[in-house]
């Protein structure tokens, strides 16, 4: 069960025994792209699945959930909306209450429940407390704080950190990507299993990161350098997030949506890259264990501890500012200046 | 499958005795029950999970009970309490007004409020869960009849925000807060409920599920029922940690050893070993504030047993850990790993937040905030005190401290100098070399010390030392060991030479290449060793780098003064360690103004 699935191994193997006895309602929380949805997605497989054993490759009812059409999944998305509204919920609230069609259970999966407003959530409340005995929640958000405490107490809540990078090799290396694309896109995916996968094809990955980790010794205190090195940096993530997308079959709306996150992960990971460079800088000297082994040591010591670690700060700074959609090319500017001035 | 209720609906309580840790509220209840004189309005507040709804219900139960008990509970038996369980009476009425907070529903159910009860000397009762989603105009719409309502009609308002109600319809209500459960109360309670599913269970795990459920009795009894599906009925220490991702109680001892050593190698292993693990690293930080809550608890309530919920091994582990620990840096440790928590909430990297916050914490020179000054100047001045009380001369230990750290046990017991005939050409690389090494004589260690190496040993077992390294020191420092000679050895110091100057700096930077290497070389001469890289051809190239060779060492620089060097140091040493004003520069990275004859 859950062989789809990159890393969480402490979460599936959970799920598998929760499958059960499930409870009333699950909260799926973690970081962007690390493969919330796709877990809760198996879960519901599991649960919907008539025979307990995994059987999948025969089973109708696991091949229709794959496909996205089993009648007792209810997938609520945003479909076009900016946020689920009252209107959503109370229609959850209604569906619920209905028998499933022909599982002994239905599933209704929210994979943006963080996108629920504050009333809806509310309208939400009573029926996650005590649904029907035939249904079962999943709601999918990035952090229990952009749902109501109310709701994460009703839901039992399943934590889903960043995948460590040698699982999602492995995972690659599962879906036949040879062993140094695999080693790169790991390393470029900042623990996304969805970014690595999007990026499988990419001829570019390697220069990402590369040019990432380059970026300390080109920096300058000069406004005018960092303002072109921002440009230059946003040149490296818009091409590859819209090629990241290019194969999946969406609509053009959701196509936009979808390239967004996903420059906006990027962004995130090659930030952190960033961000990892400077920590090293300080591991290195305090005598602790690297994350990026291919790094000139000479480089790493030319910077003192102390601002190395104020350096990392300011770009894990800089990556809440950017995901609280400020001015990105004004906020990377003044990042790359803070990071050259002593 | 479809017949499995969870635990919380399951246990719900269903007599006022039953309600877990609110009897100032059911008491209060019964009481009026039982006495006749039930208000017209009620109001629950309190916090998820603490029994606003399940109480409504039993007062909703209790006023229609047929054979109510004596002491004001529902019997549970009659016709009325069975509807009512079941949730298919006409005289109760539970309305969500999350999704029933318009105006109109509002004028709906003052309509229904008019009609009698379904027998004839029932009680209709109003149950507005989530009370705080009505709407203003709903609210107002609802004055008139909450103020008024007819004799057999009451009304229970339960929300988890009471402040967001309008004030004049609190004003028409009886409040009631109810308040989270305390961990002894949600201990007992989850042991009953355990004993009843068949559960086997450990005392500690079930004081460890109450004191994740912060106080609600679903979080805790949710825990619970995911604890036992993991552990196929069974509720252990260990099974809680999985569930939640937790870490084990070694790890806390490790993050003390490392912020009491000020020790950003351990730290940064420590966080490297628990990501390898699958730990949840939200979670470690979480609890490591909650431990180092503990901790400043430790040293300042003498009566820890009474401020804390903790079994007896917990206490004892924090009373430890405040020995080496002290409260200044616990301060901090609260400080720096609440913020590392709350960046992490907002989805930054567990490990890079986690990584930077450690090294922070044991490096108190890499962060510029007022408590990492207070904390060097903290140790500053335990330093300055403890040199003052104990004159180099005859150092003996004077210290009050119940438990010395490593490095003032070095300053304070310090093995016989080596003083070995030096040729004078290499005097000062020597002695670097031996003050290199003489902490880490001073330490305490467990393995027999390999005292009476000789390089004729040193260089039969080279050959079978350096082929093993390969793999041990991995691509990157075997490409900077692998031009490398046995050179000399000082007692139990090994000094390898190194061929070019680059590669000797960077394994001088690199602390763990020499304590592979040393462990290695341990285990081949069947005795502790340290292993110390110096240039191959004796040159002295890094004789004029001192600061560099020093700054680079595991060995905490502020420590420096402490170390007992040979004789030939020992008068330029004792003036390091004497001189207060060195000491502050050595510290604090300051320089010292003389102001004391214009200030004032």
């Amino acid at each position: 069960m859950f062989e789809g699935v990159a890393g969480h191994a402490r979460v599936t193997e959970m799920l598998i025994r929760e499958a059960r006895r499930p409870a009333n309602s699950y909260l799926f929380v973690g970081a962007s792209s690390i493969g919330k949805a796709t877990v809760a997605t198996e879960f519901a497989r599991v649960l919907l699945c008539p025979d307990s054993d995994d059987h999948a490759e025969d089973c109708r009812s696991c091949r229709r959930v794959w496909s996205g059409n089993h009648p007792d999944l209810i997938e609520v998305g945003l479909e076009g909306r900016q946020s689920l509204g009252v209107e959503q919920a109370r229609n959850i609230v209604q569906t619920a209450t209905m028998i499933p069609v022909e599982s002994e259970i239905k599933v209704f999966l929210v994979p943006e429940a963080g996108m629920l407003t504050e009333q809806a959530a509310n309208v939400l409340l009573k029926t996650l407390e005590e649904p029907t005995s035939s249904t079962i929640f999943l709601l999918v958000a990035e952090s229990e704080m952009d749902l109501p405490s109310t709701v994460g107490s009703r839901c039992r809540t399943i934590h889903m950190g960043r995948v460590p990078s040698d699982l999602i090799e492995r995972h690659l290396l599962g879906l036949g990507v040879d062993e140094t694309r695999a080693a790169a896109l790991a390393l470029v995916s900042g623990g996304r299993p969805g970014v690595a996968i999007g990026l499988i094809t990419d001829t570019e990955i390697d220069a990402f990161r590369k040019n990432w980790l380059n970026l300390p010794t080109r920096l300058s205190e000069r406004p005018g350098e960092a303002a072109m090195l921002a440009t230059e940096v946003e040149g490296w993530v818009a091409p590859l997030a819209s090629r990241a997308v290019s194969d999946v079959d969406l609509t053009k709306d959701e196509r936009q949506r979808e390239e967004r996150r996903t420059a906006a992960a990027l962004m995130e990971s090659g930030l952190e890259i960033l961000a990892t460079w400077y920590a090293d800088a300080a591991a290195i000297q305090y005598g602790a264990p690297l994350r990026n082994m291919d790094l000139p040591l000479a480089d790493l010591t030319a910077i003192s501890p102390k601002r190395a670690v104020r350096n990392s700060e300011l770009i894990l700074e800089a990556i809440a500012d950017i995901n609280a959609n400020l001015r990105r090319h004004l906020l990377l500017t003044n990042l790359f200046t803070q990071l050259a001035s002593g | 499958m479809a017949e499995y209720q969870a635990l919380y609906r399951k246990y719900r309580p269903q007599t006022f005795d039953e309600v877990v840790g609110q009897s100032h509220v059911t008491t209060t209840l019964s009481r009026e029950v039982a006495d006749g004189h039930v208000a017209h309005a009620y109001l629950f507040a309190g916090p998820r999970g603490t029994g606003k709804t399940t109480t409504a219900r039993i007062l909703a139960k209790t006023l229609n009970c047929e054979n109510r008990l004596a002491d004001g509970s529902p019997d549970n038996d009659c016709d009325s309490c069975l509807a009512i369980t079941e949730g298919s009476s006409f005289d109760v009425l539970e309305l969500d007004a999350a999704s029933h907070n318009s105006v109109d529903d509002i004028r709906e159910m003052r309509v229904s409020v008019t009609t009698v009860a379904s027998t004839g000397t029932g009680r209709r009762v109003f149950i507005l869960d989530e009370a705080h989603m009505l709407s203003k105009a709903a609210g107002n719409a609802l004055l008139k009849t909450l103020e008024e309502p007819p004799e057999h009609v009451h009304f229970v308002l339960a929300t988890t925000e009471p402040y967001k109600l309008l004030d004049t319809v609190r004003s028409r209500t009886q409040r009631f807060d109810f308040h989270s459960v305390s961990i002894e109360s949600l201990t007992a309670h989850l042991a009953r409920i355990s004993d009843i599913e068949g559960y086997k269970t450990e005392p500690a795990a079930l004081i460890a599920v109450a004191r994740h459920a912060t106080g609600s009795v679903r979080d805790s009894l949710s825990l619970l029922e995911q604890v036992a599906a993991l552990g196929d009925s069974t509720v252990d220490l260990n099974g809680v940690n999985r569930a939640l991702g937790l870490a084990d109680q070694e790890a806390y001892s490790a993050l003390t050893a490392a912020i009491a050593d000020q020790d950003a190698q351990a730290g940064l292993e420590l966080v490297a070993r628990l990501a390898g693990e699958g730990v949840d690293l939200r979670r470690f930080v979480a609890e490591s504030v909650g431990f180092l809550r503990g901790v400043f608890l430790a040293h300042y309530a003498p009566n820890l047993a009474e401020v804390a919920d903790e079994p007896e091994e917990v206490l004892e582990h924090w009373r430890k850990a405040a020995v080496r620990l002290p409260a200044g840096d616990v301060l901090r440790g609260v400080d720096l790993l609440g913020e590392a928590l709350i960046k992490l909430r907002e989805g930054r990297e567990e490990r890079l937040m986690l990584e930077l916050a450690m090294i922070k914490l044991t490096r108190p020179e890499t962060s510029t905030d007022a408590e990492a000054m207070l904390s060097r100047m903290d140790r500053l001045e335990r330093k300055i005190n403890s040199l003052s009380s104990a004159p180099l001369a005859d150092r003996k230990p004077t210290f009050t401290d119940p438990a010395p750290q490593p490095a003032e046990r070095a300053a304070v017991d310090p093995e016989p100098a080596p003083s070995p005939a030096l040729d004078p050409t290499d005097t000062e690389v020597e002695d670097q070399l031996v003050a290199a090494a003489a902490p880490l004589v001073g330490e305490p260690e467990s393995a027999p010390k390999a005292n009476d190496v000789t390089i004729d040993m040193f260089r039969s077992v080279w050959p079978q030392l350096f082929g093993g390294l390969r793999d041990l020191l991995g691509a990157r420092r075997w490409a900077l060991f692998r031009e490398t000679e046995p050179l000399d050895v000082r007692g139990s110091t090994l000094i390898v030479g190194v061929r070019h100057g680059f590669h000797l700096k960077s394994l001088e930077a690199d602390p763990a290449a020499a304590s592979i290497v040393a462990t290695r070389a341990g285990d081949l001469l069947g005795g502790a060793v340290e292993v110390v890289f110096a240039p191959a051809d004796g040159s002295v190239t890094i004789a004029g780098d001192e600061n560099d060779v020093r700054s680079n060492r595991r060995e905490d620089p502020e420590q420096e003064p402490e170390r007992v060097p040979d004789q030939n140091q020992m008068d330029e040493a004792s003036d390091d360690l004497t001189d207060p004003f060195k000491l502050i520069e050595d510290e604090l990275g300051g320089t010292v103004v003389d102001e004391s004859d214009g200030g004032g």
